[in-house]
């Protein structure tokens, strides 16, 4: 649960990146090569639920989808081979919370089933956008662990760096300029027409 | 440049350069192209310019995980991660694992290396800037450590020689605190670091000007070493640069040695030893350990530079025990591993320019804006509750992600929103100067010993009072410049907890110079003030260490001192074909 406040100023530095090149094709997805995915570190049902999950952040349009571009591998990955121990067991821990929570908001009793809409709903209630405070941290400030809040703004996160990190989106739909040979101050629609540099 | 597989053992040099780096590579180069037979010995493996680079070209998408540290490296090079930036996976390879390359800490230390041909000029931060009277008087002055037995006149010269072969970018400004150097053009500064320009001059009446960083790029026609061509604007120094365009030992100076024909390298060589005479009384070589083989080899010269690095310089020095010399060798006043300085960070302030946002930029910048040291230089510059200055490095820059992002929740609006330029941030970064005090050393530890049999280093060193009351004015006056150039959201930071001494990677100062051989370890040219042909010209040396990054003046030192061997070892040669004739 979550409330909005003038408080807390959420920042999004977080400092990963990447994904692998080839082209990740998974249930809702719309490409229609299918590759196998096994989750190095996500239990299937969570994987699942995470294909699902990040392309309610980032729906196909005229772009790639969040999973058209393999964000729900780079985020098995990463916790899989970057989280310290630690960091893996409170995301599992957070993971496995999350999906109890979502279960019960929809009244689901398998969770395979969540349709976009319920789990838009539920975004609604428990992910913070700028000015909101985590309600459920502030009743349990030392909570080690991550909070179903928390826990969905961490995700959001991943999901939006493993996306401006993929190869087709870093090179085709950011500006892109490997070797740029020079550095000035310039306005920013003549140099880039608005998009932000794939690499910094 | 091949290194030499074939039997050296029983070859005698005139020369022997212990390290690769940014000093070693020096010695080398003006040692062999004085004409000297020299052997430089690396511990760790060959780097091939361009070649041994992996990952020059890698975009993020071409690492596995990105470019972030994986569990794996952050769990062996533990000690590195302090960092928080050496460990990702794009520059983890060069550096060092900590499991198989221990240390002890009584008080906490970082320290940062690589091992391998090149050293730390391979991922070094190439500010460069001299050292002025200002800094060359001030321990005399103050009655602080001892006085240098160099001042400005002295190194001037060599300043200029290093400059001009390896090219250094930037922008004079004629300040006595700061000698003008021999610059190729500037880099540019950005649009919000040309208002907080503006502003500053504005508004102080104290001196403190901005100006683009001093680095270590060619801007401008090419440079002597592996065609060593003008900066692209990558951003990916750390990872080696495949145009040479940053001065490295890989790009510049080995090679020049190399052309001679008088360098013989070889790596994988760990010097523990150097061998004195005691009827010479000189030293006559130095003893290794193959890092690969673990057999213990000796090889012969007249000369010895130590440019191990400060630390492993003085670390070696002190493994050098004999009867003359029982506390190692050149220890007689006591202060070989003493007086540990590095240069204290991890203060200042950041904020957020508004107004900019039709603005960007073009390339990545490996540079950053710099205000030179304006404190204590007479007037109304002068503080009484500290000693020396500082100065600070930063930057502005928009981060990747718009500010949008946080308002939206999901769907096709944060899409569009996730692809566009983020705020303007600034952020200055100040490095302060750190007096030299005994009581902050490092020491060998006999009883934990690497697999080499070799006994670690065990570190006992902080900052002190000075540098505590200077931070104050560090973080106070970032944020007042930030705060008079209309920033918003302008916060002044003291990270308490990453404060530790080697994290600065500017760690010096365990051999210094001196007039007095009771009160120091090497004299004015270098020399091991009790075997004359020992030099020592890594960071070691160092008397004080203002507050300039100090890769700079290590080269300048190195070849003054090595320029001095050359003339004492000729005029040596000369002196003993004399001798021979008397006798024949």
């Amino acid at each position: 649960m979550k409330r909005r406040d003038a408080i807390k100023r959420m920042g999004y530095a977080a400092g990963f990146v990447v994904i692998t090149p080839t082209i990740l094709g998974i249930l809702n997805s719309c490409t229609t090569e299918v590759a196998k995915w096994t989750p190095k570190f996500l239990m299937p049902e969570q994987a699942q639920f995470l294909i699902k999950l990040v392309n309610v952040f980032l729906p196909k349009t005229s772009l790639p989808s969040a999973t058209d571009v393999n964000v729900p591998e780079f985020i098995d990955r990463y916790v899989d081979e970057i989280f310290t121990i630690e960091d893996q067991q409170i995301f599992k821990a957070a993971f496995s919370n999350t999906m109890t929570k979502i279960s019960m908001h929809q009244g689901l009793e398998i969770l395979d089933e969540v349709e976009d809409f319920q789990i838009k709903a539920f975004l609604d209630e428990h992910l913070m956008v700028k000015d909101e405070v985590d309600i459920e941290r502030e009743a349990n400030p030392d909570f080690k662990g991550k909070t179903t809040s928390e826990f969905l703004n961490t995700i959001k996160t991943m999901t939006i760096q493993a996306y401006l990190t993929n190869e087709k989106i870093g090179e085709d739909v950011l500006a892109y300029e490997p070797i740029p040979g020079a550095y000035y101050c310039g306005d920013l629609k003549s140099l880039t027409d608005g998009k932000s540099w794939s690499l910094d | 440049m091949a290194t030499k597989t074939i039997d050296i053992s029983n070859e005698q040099f005139d020369a022997i350069v212990v390290g690769t780096g940014i000093s070693g590579g020096w010695a080398a180069k003006e040692l062999c192209e004085k004409g000297l037979k020299t052997l430089v010995l690396e511990r760790g493996r060959n780097i091939e310019h361009v070649k041994d680079y992996p990952t020059a070209h890698k975009d993020p998408w071409d690492f596995p995980n990105g470019e972030s540290a994986t569990r794996e490296t952050k769990e062996r090079k533990f000690k590195q991660h302090r960092t928080g930036y050496v460990t990702r996976e794009p520059n983890q390879h060069f550096f060092v694992d900590d499991i198989k390359h221990p240390y002890n800490e009584k008080r906490r230390f970082d320290w940062i290396r690589g091992y391998h041909v090149g050293g730390r000029s391979l991922m070094w931060g190439r500010q460069s800037y001299r050292l002025s009277d200002i800094d060359f008087e001030a321990n005399k002055k103050e009655g602080i450590g001892v006085d240098w037995p160099v001042r400005y006149k002295d190194i001037a010269p060599w300043y200029d020689k290093v400059e001009e072969f390896i090219g250094i970018s930037g922008e004079n400004l004629g300040l006595p605190q700061l000698p003008d150097q021999k610059l190729l053009k500037p880099m540019d500064l950005n649009c919000v670091e040309e208002h907080l320009k503006a502003r500053m001059s504005e508004e102080f009446d104290d001196g403190r000007l901005l100006t683009i960083g001093r680095t270590a790029h060619i801007t401008e026609g090419t440079k002597p070493g592996l065609g060593r061509v003008q900066c692209q604007y990558r951003n990916r120094c750390m990872r080696g640069c495949p145009y040479g365009a940053y001065f490295s030992s890989n790009s510049s100076t080995l090679p020049a040695a190399d052309a001679t024909g008088n360098m013989t390298l070889r790596t994988h060589s760990v010097v523990y030893e150097v061998i004195y005479d005691e009827t010479k009384q000189l030293a006559t070589g130095v003893r290794i350990i193959d890092a690969e083989t673990k057999e213990k080899i000796e090889f012969k010269a007249k000369v010895i530079f130590l440019c191990a690095s400060s630390m492993a310089s003085a670390s070696i020095l002190l493994q050098s025990k004999s009867s003359r010399f029982p506390k190692g060798l050149g220890n007689d006043s006591g202060e070989l591993g003493q007086n540990i300085m590095d240069h204290h960070f991890h203060v200042g302030a950041f904020g957020i320019a508004d107004g900019f946002e039709d603005k960007y930029y073009k390339g990545r910048r490996p540079n950053g804006l710099y205000i030179p040291r304006f404190r204590n230089l007479g007037g109304n510059t002068d503080k009484k509750e500290f000693l020396r200055g500082y100065g600070y490095q930063g930057g502005a820059s928009r981060s990747s992600i718009s500010e949008m992002v946080a308002e939206l929740k999901y769907g096709p609006k944060l899409k569009e929103a996730i692809l566009k330029p983020g705020e303007w941030n600034i952020s200055l970064l100040a490095f302060g100067e750190t007096l030299p005090d005994s009581s902050n050393r490092m020491y060998m530890n006999y009883d934990i010993k690497d697999e080499w049999g070799l006994p670690t280093i065990t570190f006992d060193a902080d900052f002190g009072k000075n540098e505590l009351a200077m931070r104050k004015d560090m973080k106070e006056q970032a944020v007042k410049m930030l705060e008079i150039a209309g920033f918003k959201n302008v916060e002044g930071y003291d990270l308490e907890n990453r404060r530790a001494m080697g994290l600065g990677i500017h760690e010096m100062g365990t051999a210094r110079m001196g007039r007095d051989p009771k009160t120091s370890v090497l004299n004015e040219h270098n020399q091991v003030h009790t075997c004359k042909n020992v030099y020592v010209t890594d960071g070691a040396f160092m008397t004080s260490s203002g507050c300039q990054n100090p890769s700079l003046t290590y080269m300048a030192f190195t070849a003054r001192a090595a320029h001095h061997a050359a003339e004492q070892f000729k005029k040596n040669l000369t002196q003993r074909k004399l001798n021979l004739k008397d006798i024949t």
